[in-house]
């Protein structure tokens, strides 16, 4: 088994406050993750969960407050600069200077790129039907969110971390820039690490999704393993569903008329045979088991209440 | 990478610099047109609107605005834009940014002064032909403004507070401005003005650290700019201890050198008994320790030493020191010990007591009092005595004549003091004619009367002198002209002619019997001799060569010993007069001699009761009349 390119082992990192004075804000907390070369991982979770900082950890832009990052076994507090020439970072307001051209911007973001590829960059202006000689301010939100990419790639990164790129793009552009993401990715071989909301997107391109929430992992897993492990029963009462006792795995619970409907997720085989025994057990007259989409899933996550310590790895 | 960073930031100043050269030539072409008269109340000289006023306004105004402006650009604009994550998401090493940045706000200002400049010059020479001498001091002016500007500007971009930095900034610039001024004005402020000019140097350093806390702010640290305002803060609190530090630890070294550079503008005021001694400078007292040659107290300034008590334990000092070592415009007495150490509460005065007037020259003790005299030159003095532990000064004496200085204290405690009266004049003239009396006066302590014992001629006041015990005053020493001297009975009024064969009288002295040691020249011979007060027989102490410029004689405090000095290169001689012995004393080594060597006389004096004291080059030498070898330095 080879070492994973990023690793996260268990890094808290927190906003405000200076010297105990002031009201902090803990964006990451005792967060862990591993992800190996070539694979493409979704970071999702509502906004303020920690995506967006586990990324600029990852990029050496920040620096935790305690726990451990290494990116491509480096150090990214303390090898930033050996970090950022082998990684990219591509954010969803993707800053570019407004007085400058698409030209300019390239050659500008070439000279401070020391793994610059200018073959590449070109095919991927030529394939995002870029205009060199356009200025930046003139340009729509799609074709800045183009620039960007031609920029990230163009720097041959082992390594690409998206924030959100493709948000608020039209679905044709965000085709097209996954697309490239992904023939980028394909051409290095390295990992992409994509922190979005648009979990169709993510469904697309992800091998596997980490759902992050107040700075945890909540869920975490293989796309398929979700999809397989990740179960809701509908149980049909007589009268009004009673509520039910504590499940190991349950996700969400919530009654429509006379169904309650739960969303569990399989941690040991048999459990979804045992819940439908205990809800028969509770007078379910008929339980009906449905597989569920990702985003689906991650509703029922997002809508379940976490422990302070649960975390599901499926 | 740099080029490009570079390029990068010269080319987001473009237009700021466009704007510098626009403004600049704005107000030169504002200027222009007062000179036809075309915008003002009327015709302006063309060497006051262009001579004067554009490269003040350039100088001043534009160049220190603009350099705000070009470093406010290339370290803020960025992070106003929301694009500074464009170079912080990429391997840009933030050393070169902030140098890329830096060299970039600095070219762009140079464009714009240096553009301005070259405009104002071309219609200075070129068109108005009007002077430009006076220009470079406004050009430094204006550099070294925008030199300020930038620094501001660029702590302000690492503390993220404006405010914080322009008080920051404006604390070094008042500070800088108040020891310019105390230097410029030769205003009394206690640190700026004992350490002169030096006190700019660590506010400027304090200045620079600013470009140097945004330096550790930008360039260390996490890339995300957290604790970056924390570290410019840093910086800059420790560069501000340093520069504290430096102005009270080298204030200290700083006086000791300028005492050590020149010793001899030094009076040393030893205490009787020589445990002590006071180095009275012009508004500079150290209190020293004779043994050790060490400095053991420097008095506060804006005080005059105002004289040692008998017993040696205390000297008062007439101050208007405040606790912050500024100058109070009122005086009171101070109260030290040998150590240097506050002895006594200090005694103030009401204003309108000695406030008009002031303190005069010098006190003198009697007894545990000290006594001084207070409007020394005006037609109100008085006498005023002063004990130590008490809160009040009282007049010992008012109305006394005009121009009245303490004179001596004599072995019985009374004080006598000296009166130069004048002729009467109309008018305001206050200065005594020659021709006019002194009289001698003599003060009782005890009883607190004042009585008047007789005048002389104001002129021969220098010739004249009381004996220790004050039953004789010598009224007349022939003034060079005649081996004579003149004795009066205080008692009787008598006076009684000493004749000496010679030519002159060289010098006399009292001595602690009431004898007088008179040196007399006879046919090129400086003969030293022993008279008693009232007549009789004369003792030949010893003879030499006499020379010009023969160094005074000065019995020791005690009396027991005679001081005859003599040449720069010849050393000194001290008779012991108990066992009517000789010690002859060398010239020590690291004596201060001047270019006349040969006919400079040295300031020889007693530093106690066997010590001499002489000024070394490196400052006063101590010489121990039992050890001449022995010569130890009093080390500043």
């Amino acid at each position: 088994m080879t070492a994973p390119v990023i690793e996260f082992r268990e890094v808290t990192r927190s906003f405000g406050g200076v010297g105990g004075i002031g009201r902090r804000t803990v964006a990451l907390d005792r967060f862990s993750l591993a992800i190996e070369a070539g694979e493409v991982v979704a970071l999702v979770g509502r906004n303020g969960a920690g995506k967006t900082t586990a990324l600029r950890l990852a990029n050496g832009v920040l620096w935790p407050d305690s726990g451990t990052v290494r990116v491509l076994g480096l150090d990214p507090a303390a090898n930033g600069l050996a970090v950022r020439e082998r990684v990219a970072l591509l954010s969803e307001e993707s800053a570019l200077y407004p007085w400058m051209t698409v030209g300019e911007i390239l050659r500008f973001g070439a000279a401070l790129a020391p793994r610059w590829d200018p073959r590449r960059a070109g095919e991927f202006v030529e394939r995002l039907a870029l205009d060199p000689r356009a200025k930046i301010r003139t340009l729509s939100r799609g074709t800045k969110a183009k620039v960007a990419l031609a920029l990230a790639v163009g720097a041959r990164p082992e390594i690409l971390l998206l924030d959100d790129p493709t948000a608020g793009l039209d679905p044709l552009v965000r085709r097209e820039v996954l697309e490239g993401i992904l023939a980028a990715i394909h051409d290095e071989g390295g990992a992409v690490v994509y922190a979005s909301h648009l979990i169709h997107d993510l469904e697309r391109v992800a091998d596997r999704v980490v759902y992050l929430d107040a700075g945890r992992i909540r869920l975490e897993g293989s796309l398929d393993a979700l999809r397989r492990r990740v179960r809701r029963l509908a149980a049909v009462f007589a009268s009004d569903p009673p509520d039910l006792p504590h499940f190991p795995g349950l996700l969400d619970q919530r009654a429509d008329g006379r169904t309650l409907v739960v969303t569990v997720e399989e941690r040991e085989d048999g459990a979804l045979a045992e819940l439908s025994r205990r809800l028969q057990g509770l007078g379910a007259t008929h339980v009906t088991i449905e597989e569920l989409g990702l985003e689906e899933i991650l509703v029922a996550a997002l809508r379940h209440p976490a422990g302070p310590e649960e975390t599901s790895h499926v | 990478m740099f080029r490009a960073l570079l390029g990068k930031a010269l080319k987001q100043q473009r237009a700021l610099v466009a704007a510098g050269i626009g403004t600049g030539a704005l107000f030169a072409l504002g200027l222009a047109l007062t000179i036809g008269g075309v915008y003002g109340s009327g015709p302006v000289s063309a060497e006051t609107a262009i001579g004067s006023a554009l490269p003040l306004i350039l100088g001043l105004g534009v160049w220190p605005l603009w350099a705000l402006l070009a470093f406010s650009q290339a370290f803020t604009a960025d992070r106003a834009s929301g694009t500074e994550s464009f170079l912080l998401d990429r391997p840009v090493p933030p050393r070169r940014l902030f140098a890329a940045r830096c060299g970039a706000a600095l070219t762009a200002w140079s464009a714009v002064a240096a553009a301005t400049l070259g405009l104002a010059w071309f219609l200075a020479r070129a068109v108005y032909g009007v002077s430009t001498e006076s220009w470079p001091l406004l050009v430094a002016t204006g550099g070294l403004l925008s030199a300020l500007a930038a620094c501001g500007t660029l702590l302000a971009a690492a503390l993220g507070a404006v405010s914080l930095a322009a008080a920051l900034l404006g604390l070094m610039l008042g500070l800088g401005a108040l020891a310019a001024a105390v230097q410029l004005l030769r205003s009394q402020l206690v640190l700026f003005e004992a350490i002169g000019w030096f006190s700019l140097w660590p506010i400027a350093l304090g200045v620079l650290s600013f470009p140097l806390a945004a330096w550790v702010a930008f360039t260390r640290g996490e890339p995300g700019g957290r604790g970056r305002a924390q570290r410019a803060a840093l910086v800059t609190g420790v560069a501000l201890l340093v520069i504290a530090g430096v102005l009270v630890a080298v204030t200290p070294s700083l006086i000791r050198l300028a005492m050590g550079g020149a010793p001899s503008t030094w009076q040393v005021e030893f205490a009787p008994g020589g445990r002590s001694a006071v180095l009275n400078g012009w508004r500079h007292l150290w209190v020293v320790d004779p043994d050790s040659g060490s400095a053991r107290r420097f008095i506060p300034p804006w005080s005059h030493f105002l004289g040692w008590r008998e017993d040696g334990t205390m000297f008062a000092v007439a101050t208007r020191a405040t606790r912050l070592g500024g100058e109070s415009r009122r005086e009171r007495i101070a109260f030290y010990d040998a150590e240097g150490r506050r002895a006594a509460p200090d005694i103030a005065f009401a204003r309108d007591e000695i406030q008009l007037f002031g303190i005069g020259t010098g006190g003198l003790w009697a007894g545990d009092e000290i006594f001084f005299v207070t409007a020394e030159d005006s037609e109100q003095g008085a006498l005023w005595r002063a004990r130590p532990g008490e809160t009040r000064g009282r007049v010992a004496a008012a109305h006394l004549p005009p121009l009245t200085r303490p004179l001596q204290v004599t072995r019985d405690g009374m004080l006598y003091l000296v009166s130069y009266r004048r002729r009467e004049h109309r008018g305001k003239a206050t200065q005594p004619a020659l021709e006019a009396d002194a009289e001698l006066l003599r003060f009782d302590p005890g009883t607190g009367k004042l009585a008047r014992l007789g005048t002389i001629p104001r002129g021969r006041v220098l010739h004249s002198g009381l004996a220790p015990s004050g039953r004789y005053w010598l009224v007349d020493d022939g003034g060079r002209e005649a081996a004579r001297i003149v004795v009066r009975n205080l008692a009787t009024g008598d006076e009684l002619e000493h004749r000496f064969e010679g030519e002159a009288v060289l010098e006399w002295e009292w001595l602690a019997d009431d004898r007088l040691a008179v040196m007399v020249e006879q046919r090129g011979v400086a003969r030293l001799l022993l008279a008693g007060p009232g007549g009789g027989s004369q003792e030949e102490l010893g003879s030499w060569p006499a020379r010009p410029n023969w160094g005074r004689l000065q019995a020791s405090g005690d009396g027991s010993m005679l001081l005859v000095r003599d040449h720069a290169t010849r050393g000194a001689r001290v008779f012991h007069l108990a066992d009517a012995r000789w010690t002859e004393i060398p010239p020590p080594r690291g004596l201060k001699v001047e270019a006349t060597a040969e006919r400079a006389p040295v300031l020889w004096s007693w530093a106690g009761a066997k010590t001499l004291v002489v000024p070394g080059a490196q400052g006063p030498l101590l010489i121990d009349v039992d050890a001449p070898e022995r010569v130890r330095t009093i080390a500043f």
